[in-house]
This record gives structure tokens, sequence and C-alpha cells, in this order.
């Protein structure tokens, strides 16, 4: 069989083949993303116990300073992963963001760490912090698994981009559906814990996500 | 004609898998040995078969198809590098078969683009690959004339097609 034949075979079982599709939108994906991130929220804060001191920690500003983090880590990490979806997408500039918020968040934090009195033991209670860090990996889960199966239906030409994208979006997402119910709001703590866990996550996508979304 | 393919229009699909096929041959004989260009054609064409959904109509359809071409050429890099080191067949002129693109011009231009890969190596990986990839000398033949050791030759192509992968896959990522 000549390379023409082949060829034009190839095309023909392609036409054969051909049945009508629904062509893929990035804002339907978009609001698939949003509507998982507000039923997890909803589930957690009312079958969770939010923290005692909620009231009072709401008048300081490391309890917002922590959720803002979390929740701007969620968003720009989920919108620069579902425009990476598109083969022909631009996320670059969504990248530089996250990086620039990550490394704002981590520097204000440390910053003002340096002021609390207690020692660096207490402070971190690892006890506390590794029970932390792995429930905000759990709540992390779903929103991976969904960016994974949206990857795998969609056509990223740059794996490695949407596998970091992904895992630090779920992980932040995570992470602030979970810190409505933990009291640490210590910077060193947050970092540390919150900090470790959004990093692994994002490890482990990149490592995991990169074989399960290649086409 | 993408958009009336995706409501199901099979003439205008024929139609369009035809251009795309000859746009594709064009697109992968600057940038794959000869003997792939069949195979990568075809691939890049179920690939844009399967992935037809993803075509936004609202948007260009000329930097979707670029996206799924360099995919998938890509792709096909990344299946070369992972063949085990052998011994090229050569063909009349003397040069390694895998290596003969399928015109003069093209051939230049991948002499060229390669030239230009290489000298991003450092001189060791560059004799490494330049002796065993091009001039098709076996491992032990390459250590023996680059002064290196057979394992530290095989690192060093190792090193060398990671490098020169890193390179092809940043092309273009820029927006």
């Amino acid at each position: 069989m000549t390379r023409l034949q082949r060829a034009d075979d190839l095309v023909d079982s392609l036409v054969a083949d051909l049945a009508p599709v629904r062509a893929r939108r990035a804002w339907r994906d978009g609001a698939l993303v949003l509507g998982l991130a507000l039923v997890e929220l909803t589930l957690v804060l009312t079958m969770s116990r939010p923290r005692p001191d909620m009231m009072v920690a709401m008048h300081g500003p490391m309890f917002w300073w922590k959720m803002a983090s979390c929740l701007v880590l969620a968003l720009i990490g989920g919108a620069a992963a579902v425009l990476a979806f598109d083969p022909a997408g631009a996320p670059r500039r969504w990248w530089t963001g996250l990086a620039l918020v990550g490394a704002v968040a981590i520097a204000v934090l440390l910053g003002t760490s340096m002021d609390m009195p207690e020692g660096l033991a207490a402070r971190l209670n690892w006890r506390e912090g590794t029970l932390c860090a792995g429930l905000t990996l759990i709540y992390a889960l779903p929103m991976a698994l969904l960016l994974t199966w949206l990857a795998r239906r969609a056509a990223p030409t740059r794996p490695r981009l949407v596998a970091w994208a992904a895992g630090l979006g779920s992980a932040g997402w995570g992470a602030f559906a979970f810190a409505w119910s933990c009291w640490h709001d210590d910077p060193l703590y947050v970092v540390i814990w919150y900090g470790g866990a959004v990093l692994l996550c994002a490890v482990l996508a990149r490592v995991l996500l990169v074989r399960l979304i290649r086409w | 004609m993408m958009v009336a393919a995706q409501a199901g229009d099979r003439t205008a699909y024929r139609q369009l898998l035809d251009q795309l096929r000859d746009w594709l041959t064009r697109y992968y004989r600057r940038r794959l040995p000869a003997d792939s260009l069949d195979d990568a054609v075809q691939d890049a064409l179920v690939a844009i078969h399967s992935k037809r959904h993803t075509y936004d109509s609202g948007r260009p359809f000329g930097p979707w198809l670029a996206a799924i071409a360099r995919y998938k050429w890509i792709d096909r890099l990344r299946t070369m590098r992972a063949r085990p080191t052998e011994m090229l067949p050569e063909g009349d002129h003397g040069v390694p078969d895998a290596l003969v693109t399928a015109d003069a011009g093209s051939a230049v231009l991948s002499a060229s683009v390669l030239a230009d890969l290489l000298a991003t190596l450092r001189p060791a990986q560059a004799d490494a690959i330049r002796l065993v990839k091009l001039d098709g000398l076996s491992i032990e033949e390459a250590a023996a004339a680059s002064g290196q050791s057979p394992a530290l030759v095989k690192v060093n192509i190792h090193r060398a097609l990671a490098k020169l992968m890193r390179l092809v896959e940043g092309f273009g990522d820029d927006d």
C-alpha cells in the first residue's frame, strides 16, 4: 500500500467516524469548577465545626490574610488551569500572577511572624500542623479530581503547566475551605503547614497529572 | 469548515482533512526526519479528529491547529528520544537515512537548526551526540574517539537529549 493510499484510507475512516460534537467552552468548565467549589464550601461550613473563636478572629488581620491568600491562590490557579486546557490557550500571564501572589503572601507572612513572642516548637505545634496539612490535602482532592477530568476531556498542549496550576488551584481551595474550621492564625504556622500542604499537592499534581492528561 | 464538521457535516470535514493533510505534511517536513513524516501527519490527523470538540468557533482556527501540530511534534520527538541508542542505517549518500529530509531546502534548514541546537550543548555532550547519533558510531567507538568512558558517553547522550528536548518544548511558549 502506498503512502498516499494509507493517508486516503485514514481520511476515509475519520470521515466515516464523524459524529456531531458539542464544542468545548472555557466558561462551561469554569462554571463546573465554581459549582463544585461552592458545593464543597457549603458542605464544609454546614457539616464541620467552625472554629470556636471565630468572632474574635474575624477582628484580626491575620485571619483575613490567611483566607485571602488561600482564596487568591485558588482563583488564580483554577483560572490558569481552565485557560490552559485550551490547546492555544495563553496562561503564561496567569502563571506569572500566581508566582507573584505566592511570593507576596509568603514574604508578608514571614515578615509578620517575626513579632510573635512564643517559642518555635509551640508555634509550629507539629501534631496539629500535620493534621491541618493532611486535611487540607483531603479537602483539595475533589477539586483536583474535577480539574483532572476536565483536562482529560480537553486538549492541553502544556501538560506540565496545567498540572502545576491544577495542583496549586485545588490546594488553594482545599486550604480555603479548611481554614474556616482551623483556629491557627500564627503566620509561621500557616506558612509551614498550609504552605507545605499546598506545595506537596502541587508536586503530586506535577508528577501524577502529567501522565494522566497526555493525549 | 471545522464548525460544520463539529455539527456532523461529512463533506466539509473531508475537505478540511484534505487541506490539513497538506498543511501538516509541509509543517512536519521541516521538523522531522523523512521516515517519520507519514506517521506524524497521521497522528496529528487522528488527534485533530478526537479533539475537534475543543475548537472554539469564536476564536481563530490557525492557532488551534498550530498548537495541536506542535504538541504532536514534541510527542514524536519524545518518542524518538526514548528509542535505544543504535546505529542509524545509512543511505547511498553516506548520511544516516533518519536525517535525510525530502528536499534540499529542508535539508539545509534541518542542518542549520541542528548546528544551532548542538551549539547550546557542552562540548562533551555535543561530541557524544555527533559521534553516536549523527556519525552512527557505537558507544564503544564513540568512547574511543572522544576519550570519554562508555558510561560517560551514555550519560552525555542522555543529558544532551534531555536538554535538547527542553529547548524544543520551550520554543514558542511565550504568548
